[in-house]
């Protein structure tokens, strides 16, 4: 377009070239900052890590259910459950089918790690073995925080769990281990 | 005197049309038909830009007691420790980025050899020897495309669990 604008005006005489030589230069400044020197502005990207220290778990006690009578005379599919903090729940009709008595108490654990830092627990399911066989359904809690003295003290958990008793169940005492893994979430 | 006026007059008239560009355009417009093509939809209009696709993650690092220890991701996906460092988490991830611009055209890439990592509570950790996976020539495609991945060293010392971030300014620019 510069160039059509000069060879037009070039009639007009020298100062006019003059001009026009000027502003074609102006013309030749502009076509020079082309996208050639574009520049992303800077994107700030983020990196990430969090620190932990080594966890540690053990037990602090064992679970007991106590001692368990089958009263009934012919029932089946009583459970008796045991929460995490210890409560005992004597199947469904406490006393007539079944009668708990006894010291019952939740498995206890102990973690140490970092201070307020969120643990994920698990344990699944297992067997207690005796004179038969009865499945242990644990109840544990799903995350722990370690709270403010997490790497020091520690914190302690319960956990709970159910078993399935029938009339027929043969009586004598029951065993079983459990797995427990805690994991920094 | 008078063509000194006169030439005065046009110089001045010159600075104005340097200054004012549209005047000079407008000018331009008596002498030829300005054009009003509309540029085609999908071309690149000279821009460069970059998108973060994923974030640099150590996720978690188990710290075996107060010593001297480093975790690395290498641009390449690959993890390791070293010294007090005993793990790097399961869901490390390295850093990976999108730019786009003109089709075919070289570019440079700049980031920071090294950062600081924060935390809350003023832990600092350093984020070193960090690289890319880019050629020494890197080249947008055909599309206008290029990716490349990143990570690094990370340097840890002391007491100093807890959540850490640091941020990693990138640019790009055409060669």
């Amino acid at each position: 377009m510069l160039a059509a604008c000069r060879a037009k005006c070039q009639n007009s005489g020298d100062q006019m070239n003059r001009l026009f030589a000027i502003t074609t230069a102006t013309g030749a400044l502009l076509l020079g900052s082309s996208p050639a020197s574009a520049v992303s502005p800077a994107t700030q990207a983020t990196a990430t890590a969090k620190i932990f220290k080594p966890l540690t778990i053990s037990s602090v006690q064992n679970l007991d259910f106590g001692v368990i009578v089958l009263t009934g005379a012919s029932f089946s599919g009583e459970v008796v459950t045991i929460s995490q903090t210890g409560a005992l729940t004597c199947g469904s009709n406490p006393g007539v089918l079944l009668t708990c008595s006894g010291a019952p108490q939740p498995a206890k654990y102990k973690l140490v790690g970092t201070n307020d830092a969120t643990v994920t627990i698990t344990s699944p399911g297992f067997n207690l073995t005796g004179p038969g066989t009865l499945a242990f359904t644990p109840s544990a809690p799903a995350t722990v925080n370690l709270g403010a003295s997490g790497s020091t003290t520690g914190v302690t958990f319960g956990i709970g769990g159910s078993i399935t008793l029938a009339s027929t169940t043969p009586d004598g005492v029951y065993t079983g281990t459990f797995q427990v893994t805690a994991d920094y979430q | 005197m008078g063509l000194l006026k006169s030439h005065a007059f046009l110089f001045a008239a010159a600075i104005a049309m340097i200054q004012v560009s549209s005047l000079v355009d407008a000018q331009c417009r008596l002498c030829e038909q300005p054009t009003t093509t509309a540029v085609p939809e999908g071309t690149s209009s000279g821009d460069v830009d970059l998108q973060i696709e994923t974030e640099l993650s150590f996720d978690r690092l188990i710290l075996m007691g107060a010593g001297v220890g480093a975790a690395i991701i290498r641009p390449d996906g690959a993890t390791s420790t070293e010294g007090a460092v005993m793990q790097v988490g399961p869901r490390a991830m390295v850093g990976s980025v999108l730019v786009h611009g003109e089709p075919n055209r070289a570019v440079r890439v700049d980031l920071p050899r090294r950062i600081d990592l924060f935390s809350v509570g003023g832990g600092r950790l350093t984020l070193d020897d960090v690289s890319t996976d880019l050629s020494s020539t890197p080249h947008l495609d055909a599309a206008g495309n290029l990716s490349f991945r990143f990570g690094g060293k990370l340097i840890i010392s002391g007491d100093a669990d807890g959540p850490y971030r640091g941020d990693l300014p990138i640019t790009v620019e055409y060669q």
